[in-house]
């Protein structure tokens, strides 16, 4: 489904919510719930129980009720995302699981005290890299990096062959590899 | 430090794309619980959250600790009793202990307290599957809310697309209810227990669709989930429960065709048959306008017939080995199929259906026990 936004006057409703009213969130909840939802099985996959994605889903809410100042105009969607992925991953943790750490790892070009920093800049770099992407290696990036789509889910909501789908990924990450290597931010082994 | 691209991509943010399919079961449940939470937050301290917070620093000291089991015990014994002393309620209105029938089933009531569904009972009545609960907890506002409709509670089948209202029960023979001052008396009477903030509930599940559903399913059972809805949006689950159709008890009596003239029209109509269950009858009729009034959708029509049906149903006599006799209630809905329009009615005080000797129709006998 193609569009960012579920619900109209998102920016009243937000206003509502961040005035307390309760009615606001529930909107909200039945807009994007299964948005919600559907990254949270994402990444949970497969699904453990359906009880864990719920708890999941309603902390994620719960998480907006009580910080819905930190939510910028027009913002509503990308900060759901966003805790969601952390929520989600939390939930992995907190059940002794991780996700798989895939071939595509990157190792980072320092470790001790500047490792956060140059992990920060590698997430801006890759951001350029990504936006510097054509159509549509830049949507099916996002899809599977970001909301941890399935190719074959990537490939039947834009109308794409599976294999299409798989060979603009596999391009885009060499771009961002060679793009991270060449600012000196991860090690030469993990490229090529 | 190994970094996955998915870590990397965190600020690759898809704007234009939506994911995620529509999910009515999960959306209700989810809002449910997070509304729920947000009201367990706003309470003033001294409820009963902040003295749970206080327990789990171990600060209670014995004699409180001693006063909350006492409490605790209580509330558990108030509460088993509620549902047993609801399931005697349904047995006794019901009047299962003079005509037990093989389609009323009565289950086993839990012993600890615990918010949420208790199955009390449930009976068959061809039509619907009728099925009693207890739902907790209600708040007295809840129940205040409910006459004026602005709260309301209902039932759905999850997985189906089965859902309706769930009335709260009361007692078979209460007069006529006009007001909602009088429909709020008669709840807190009979259907609303304030100590326990337990309230009986009756769901009547259309019996086709639920059989076509599990059929589907190629299973035996059902899970039923009980909900509170302000303005029609549920704000509060309570949980729920397996349900297993009941045995259908069923007696029907042929009248061969008998001929009988309409009132309001006079003209001819057909007594195909009778269908009795211990709580609901089916009247089979047949005549010439049905498939205009059914087919052709036609409301006038609908209107003639489905009056004359109802006095039908009202003035049909049935009567017992011990000379007593007993009136079905008039028709509720008609249906048509193949050329036969069903007339509906049922009551909530079973007979027994194998004890028939006569039925009489204006004091015509259609059928007789020899």
């Amino acid at each position: 489904m193609e569009g960012g936004i579920r619900i109209k006057n998102e920016a009243k409703l937000l206003r509502r919510l961040k005035d307390g009213e309760s009615a606001a969130l529930g909107r909200i909840m039945e807009a994007y719930t299964p948005y919600v939802a559907a990254i949270v099985r994402n990444i949970i996959d497969p699904p453990l129980h359906e009880e864990d994605v719920e708890e999941v889903v309603a902390d994620v809410f719960l998480a907006l009720w009580r910080n819905a100042d930190d939510v910028g105009d027009g913002k509503l969607c990308p900060w759901l995302a966003a805790v969601t992925r952390n929520r989600a991953k939390d939930k992995l943790r907190a059940l002794h699981l991780t996700l798989p750490l895939e071939d595509d790892a990157v190792e980072l070009a320092v470790e001790g005290p500047e490792t956060e920093a140059v992990r920060q800049e590698a997430i801006l770099v890759t951001k350029e890299a990504v936006d510097a992407l054509g159509e549509p290696d830049r949507s099916i990036f996002r899809r599977y990096y970001y909301l941890y789509q399935k190719t074959d889910e990537i490939a039947a909501d834009m109308g794409l062959k599976p294999s299409v789908v798989r060979n603009r990924l596999s391009r885009g990450r060499e771009k961002i590899k060679k793009e991270l290597l060449k600012r000196g931010l991860c090690n030469e082994a993990e490229y090529g | 430090m190994k970094l996955s691209m998915a870590d990397l991509s965190e600020k690759c943010f898809p704007m234009n794309v939506m994911i995620g399919k529509e999910d009515a079961d999960l959306t209700a449940r989810v809002k449910a619980r997070v509304l729920a939470e947000i009201e367990a937050e706003s309470k003033p301290e001294g409820s009963k959250d902040s003295v749970a917070h206080i327990r789990s620093r171990r600060f209670v000291r014995i004699a409180l600790a001693a006063a909350l089991i006492l409490s605790f015990g209580l509330v558990a014994y108030a509460i088993s009793c509620i549902h047993a002393v609801r399931q005697q309620d349904l047995r006794a209105e019901l009047h299962m202990d003079q005509h037990p029938t093989e389609s009323y089933v009565e289950y086993e009531v839990p012993d600890e307290p615990a918010p949420g569904t208790v199955l009390l009972s449930a009976i068959s009545d061809g039509e619907f599957q009728i099925v009693y609960v207890n739902v907790s907890p209600v708040t007295e506002e809840e129940v205040a809310g409910y006459p004026e409709k602005p709260t309301s509670f209902y039932w759905k089948i999850i997985g189906s697309d089965l859902h309706g209202f769930a009335d709260p029960w009361f007692r078979p023979g209460t007069g006529p209810i006009n007001t909602p001052e009088e429909l709020l008396e008669v709840v807190r009477r009979d259907a609303y227990d304030a100590q326990t903030q337990t309230l009986t509930l009756c769901c009547r599940i259309f019996s086709e669709p639920l059989a076509g559903f599990l059929e589907n399913r190629g299973s035996a059972g059902a899970e039923l989930e009980l909900f509170l809805a302000e303005d029609y949006i549920a704000v509060k689950s309570f949980g729920r429960v397996s349900l297993a159709p009941t045995e259908e008890e069923r007696r029907s009596f042929d009248f061969g065709g008998v001929i009988y003239i309409a009132g309001a029209t006079g003209e001819e109509m057909e007594l195909v048959g009778l269908e009795l269950t211990p709580i609901s009858a089916v009247w089979r009729l047949r005549f010439a306008e049905a498939e205009a009034a059914f087919v052709g959708n036609d409301p006038e029509l609908q209107r003639v017939w489905a009056n004359e049906a109802d006095r039908i149903s009202r003035k049909t006599k049935i009567v017992f080995s011990d000379g007593s006799g007993f009136s079905p209630n008039g028709a509720l809905h008609l249906s048509y199929e193949d050329g036969v329009v069903s007339c509906y009615s049922s009551w909530l005080r079973a007979i027994d259906i194998h004890d028939v000797q006569q039925i009489t129709l204006d004091d015509r006998i259609l059928w007789e026990n020899r």
